[in-house]
């Protein structure tokens, strides 16, 4: 790590102008994705707690500044998110972009996250947060986004979404039938374009947030946010039976059920629209379903030789049960 | 053929065991890895143990449900258990 460290201090010293002593540099999670480090940055006895982002360019989806400027966005409008403390676009200092948030101390992995809400019989009380998260990031302008961040004013984001699971089922799953039947099931009920664009995070759930004995304390990973799509795009993601970790009646994260979210999203803002609502949650059930079989071939043609993306492939039997609840004629 | 002693399937289940006692000893980073492949080894005794079903032929959503539920035996026990949404 003293590579990184050293790249940290320098970067600290050129942005800042001050010279800090890096310490407790640690990985909490690295992979071919994004790499995120623990850090203390000291200066005249003071200390930082931070994280640093750093985020490979073969995995950047969008530039850290345009991430780092979305957060900031958020947070601004009251959705908890860790502080930007300094984001570089340059690979110089750490070999890749990257950004530096503050800390926030809390559990993360989704089981701690349960059985510290079960512990604190916070259930009902992080759902409600979650809802008022998301009822406030929904009610953000989407054109007060980064521009870099995509998304189209003009398509449809069911039509292009659905499109796109054609696609990943043609080419990963044509051999199973639940996949067909549910895209027949969701080419029938088109929901048209929503009423509302906004932004929209795509990925809050329980794995993504922290929590801590207060209850909701930061959404984290925004590297997904797109402007202008279906606010009930966000809402059935979060409330897929895979965030819920066994605790399968409490559709949201395990938490609690869809009318302690759903209060709490549209007194924020949000509008829950049900209809809309059960067809993103399909689509978004079906999507992980595509992933999981692309995790499967990322193994079989040798792009990722890992055991957790070959066991991926005996996980769409879970996702076609889901999808045929879903879908009860 | 005279089967091999241990089977294929018991010996899935020496690996599956293997590899959940070594999780104890192993740094936190490969933690996981090793409780996937523990679930892999598990997966596979079940495969080589409870019999095959072959696909239905007419794909309504009964017949599929029972296909996906003899999936779940080997894959994932239990999992059918949620008929809710």
């Amino acid at each position: 790590m003293s590579d990184l460290s050293d790249g940290l201090t320098r970067y600290l010293r050129d942005e800042f102008g001050k010279e800090f002593t890096v310490s407790g540099v640690v990985g909490v999670s690295a992979g071919a994705r994004r790499r995120n480090v623990l850090l203390d940055a000291t200066f005249e006895g003071e200390t930082l707690e931070l994280v640093a982002t750093i985020v490979p360019a073969v995995v950047q989806q969008v530039p850290v500044s345009s991430e780092a400027g979305v957060r900031e966005l958020a947070r601004s409008n009251g959705v908890p998110v860790p502080r930007v403390r300094g984001v570089c676009s340059e690979s110089s200092y750490v070999g890749s972009p990257f950004m530096i948030s503050e800390r926030i101390a809390g559990e993360t992995v989704p089981r701690k996250v349960l059985r510290l809400v079960q512990a604190q019989g916070s259930g009902d009380l992080v759902a409600r947060q979650l809802g008022a998260a998301m009822g406030r990031l929904h009610g953000i302008d989407p054109a007060m986004a980064p521009p870099d961040l995509p998304g189209d004013p003009e398509s449809e984001p069911a039509v292009v979404m659905l499109e796109q699971m054609r696609e990943g089922v043609a080419t990963l799953l044509a051999d199973r039938p639940v996949f067909q039947r549910t895209l027949s099931w969701l080419t029938e009920r088109m929901p048209g374009p929503p009423a509302r664009r906004c932004l929209v995070h795509s990925d809050i759930r329980n794995g993504n947030i922290i929590v801590g004995e207060d209850g909701l304390r930061a959404v984290l990973d925004w590297e997904g946010t797109t402007r202008f799509g279906d606010p009930m795009r966000d809402v059935g993601w979060t409330a897929l039976r895979m965030w819920r970790f066994g605790l399968d009646d409490r559709e949201f994260g395990g938490f609690a059920g869809r009318n302690v979210f759903v209060l709490a999203y549209e007194e924020s803002g949000g509008t829950f629209d049900f209809e809309r609502f059960q067809w993103w949650k399909v689509l978004g059930t079906l999507w992980w379903g595509v992933g999981l079989a692309a995790q499967a071939k990322s193994y079989l043609d040798g792009s990722v030789r890992d055991i957790v993306m070959a066991a991926g492939g005996r996980r769409i039997p879970e996702i076609e049960w889901d999808l045929l609840m879903l879908t009860k004629p | 053929m005279v089967p091999f002693i241990p089977t294929a399937a018991e010996l899935a289940g020496a690996l599956a065991e293997l590899l959940g006692d070594l999780q104890s000893e192993l740094p936190s980073s490969s933690v996981h890895r090793a409780r996937v492949g523990a679930n892999i080894a598990r997966i596979l005794q079940r495969e080589l143990t409870l019999p095959t079903v072959s696909p239905a032929e007419d794909p309504s959503w009964e017949n599929l449900v029972e296909a996906v539920r003899t999936e779940l035996a080997v894959v994932k026990p239990g999992y059918d258990s949620w008929t809710g949404e």
